[in-house]
């Protein structure tokens, strides 16, 4: 194996990762689709004939013989398989109306969300770990050190409201009566990034220390080089990897975290078209956000991956090449949880953070 | 550096959770306030030395309601953490001493699991087991699979490959006691380790549950839910919110820190 040239290997490797991600997307929806669609297919169908509904017999007709509902769960599965690789998610057995035209209407909302909740939370870890690794004091450094675990131990939804006490009803500082939409966005955005923010500044924080122990940084160190220089020649480029893939990982997170937020503030969004499915026992929403936050999750993890070894020049020979490719530099996540455990697939524990 | 820190935090970490799990054995101990039956006491009252943490609107004693939770918020995360640790630990085991195509099929199952973003995850089952207690606890245990069985599977592969499990074989005994005397008892530990651990995380995910709605049913008081009841009060009656989130925490906090400290023991 180690005689082929590294390009060759390179385009194996990440063949077999969109092999593998391809895999466990269609495991899951075979899985979300077999316990949310088909095995309670039939009440289901029973709920569409809700008056409040106003769905006439012919409409309700129709949707039975849309979504295969009158043939067999094989037939069924296609048909769903099918529709979601078209974009046609079904009907909401709630409301009536298209999932798909519900996505399209709470997905903007969620989006900016989750782009200015995660966007504060790596400005956070960056500065938890910062603070907590090159602080001047001790106690400075043991008080940011502590952050990461406290920030995990925060129930989110918990936060939301004492952020809303605090923020809206004592200090009167960002109005809860017809906000502008930015002014909107400010509590939800705190509240989403406390619980992203730790696991990436403990990330952050582990892989800055085992880094500084490095000899290399101790050769430059001696060689006259400053924290500043050390902090971004040295350090960031390779803790910048480890912290990459636990963003990735954290999506899960930020999809969860989006329920809760969003429930807490009443804002619209996929995270309250969720709880609001769940509540309603609108299956087919549910299986929609199931479906579509999993290929999110599988997607984005898969371009971490294949970013990889663009990012770093020592990755660019296959992992067989060589035992663990982290050892000389930052990579101890990868190291510790990708290669001890599934080679290459690596959505390492959900939790690992969390210790 | 950090280690010095460690111990007297560990020590008040275990004394939370031991004060804790006394509200959950005997809550008539902590207080002779009835947690579901405000009587006659005023709705609505701030915190005093007679209501600690004041009373909710119709004058319930928000300690006493959280005393009383903590057997449900409890019970609820051992029966997550049950799940997860043995549904896990049994995939893990056979994973990393099976190899193979059974070890194929188990991890990327494990794989599909982590995928899943876990509130979803939780969610699905909760939709299809329908509301309550338990059934919101097995929702979250089944998150928890895929990380015991990681883990196990890691620990069984290590252990796999000491010398004294090759030396077990070559002294002539079979696959399956050296599995029962040398592979399960020395893989084991960091698992449960990590069990410790995982109960703060399920006490957040199922309070998470309840907060929502979709755990224990209304008037019990399950801590989630107590903070769910609270919210419609934010703007005049801080009480109600603050301080069952600040027990939350400080509860999942120590776990953090005793299964921390387990870890390294065990490591």
């Amino acid at each position: 194996m180690s005689r082929t040239r590294p390009p060759a290997l390179s385009w194996r490797y990440a063949l077999n990762r969109v092999g593998q991600a391809l895999l466990v997307l269609a495991i899951a929806f075979t899985l979300a689709s077999v316990l949310l669609a088909i095995l309670p297919g039939d009440a289901i169908m029973a709920r569409y004939a809700n008056p409040e509904l106003a769905l006439s017999p012919d409409q309700i007709e129709a949707i039975r013989v849309q979504s295969g509902a009158d043939r067999g769960w094989f037939a069924q599965y296609l048909t769903t398989l099918a529709g979601f690789l078209t974009g046609d998610f079904g009907y909401s057995v709630a409301s009536g109306a298209a999932v798909s035209d519900l996505f399209a209407a709470a997905v903007p909302a969620t989006l900016a969300l989750a782009a200015v909740g995660l966007a504060a939370a790596v400005l956070a870890a960056v500065a938890i770990a910062l603070l907590a690794t090159f602080g001047r004091q001790r106690w400075l450094r043991a008080v940011f050190d502590a952050v990461p675990s406290l920030f995990i131990s925060v129930p989110a939804f918990w936060l939301g409201i004492v952020l809303i006490q605090v923020f809206s009803f004592q200090l009167g500082w960002v109005s809860v009566v017809d906000p502008s939409p930015a002014e909107a966005l400010v509590l939800p955005a705190l509240t989403l990034m406390v619980p992203l923010s730790a696991p990436l500044a403990q990330v952050l924080i582990r892989s800055i220390d085992e880094v500084r122990a490095q000899p290399f940084v101790r050769v430059t160190r001696a060689k006259g080089a400053s924290d500043g220089w050390l902090l971004i020649h040295a350090i960031a480029r390779n803790a910048a990897l480890p912290a990459l893939t636990m963003a990735g990982l954290t999506f899960g997170e930020l999809v969860g975290g989006a329920v809760v937020t969003e429930t807490v503030f009443g804002r619209t969004g996929i995270g309250q078209l969720t709880s609001q499915a769940v509540a309603n026992r609108d299956n087919p929403v549910l299986l929609a956000v199931v479906v579509v936050s999993t290929a999110a999750f599988v997607l984005v993890n898969l371009a971490i991956d294949l970013l990889y070894p663009v990012i770093d020049v020592r990755l660019r020979t296959s992992p067989g090449d060589r035992g663990a490719p982290g050892n000389q530099g930052g990579h101890s996540l990868r190291a510790a949880s990708g290669q001890a455990d599934a080679p290459a697939t690596a959505p390492a524990d959900r939790q690992e953070a969390g210790a | 550096m950090r280690r010095r820190h460690i111990r007297p935090l560990t020590l008040a970490a275990a004394a939370v959770i031991a004060l804790v799990i006394a509200w959950a054995l005997a809550p008539g101990l902590f207080t002779r306030q009835d947690p579901n039956d405000g009587g006659t006491t005023a709705a609505l009252l701030a915190p005093s030395g007679a209501h600690w943490f004041g009373t909710d609107e119709i004058g319930r004693d928000v300690f006493a309601r959280m005393v009383y939770g903590a057997s449900h918020s409890l019970l609820a995360a051992l029966i997550a953490v049950g799940v997860g640790l043995v549904v896990g630990t049994a995939l893990g085991l056979i994973a990393g001493s099976r190899r193979g195509w059974a070890e194929d099929v188990i991890m990327r199952a494990v794989d599909v699991l982590l995928s899943i973003p876990a509130l979803l995850l939780s969610l699905t089952i909760v939709i299809i087991l329908g509301f309550g207690t338990v059934n919101a606890a097995i929702a979250v245990g089944v998150t928890a699979i895929a990380q015991f069985a990681r883990l196990t599977r890691s620990q069984v592969v290590r252990v796999s490959g000491a010398p004294y499990v090759q030396a077990a074989y070559g002294s002539g005994a079979g696959y399956g006691s050296v599995l029962v005397r040398h592979i399960v008892p020395n893989s084991l530990s960091p698992v449960l380790a990590l069990a410790v651990l995982q109960i703060g995380w399920a006490i957040l995910q199922i309070s998470t549950l309840g907060f929502l709605g979709y755990g224990t049913p209304p008037p019990t008081p399950e801590w989630g839910l107590i903070i769910a009841e609270g919210r419609n009060y934010v703007a005049t009656s801080w009480w109600l919110t603050v301080f069952p989130g600040l027990i939350i925490m400080i509860v999942v906090l120590a776990t953090h820190r005793l299964g921390t400290a387990l870890r390294q023991v065990s490591a």
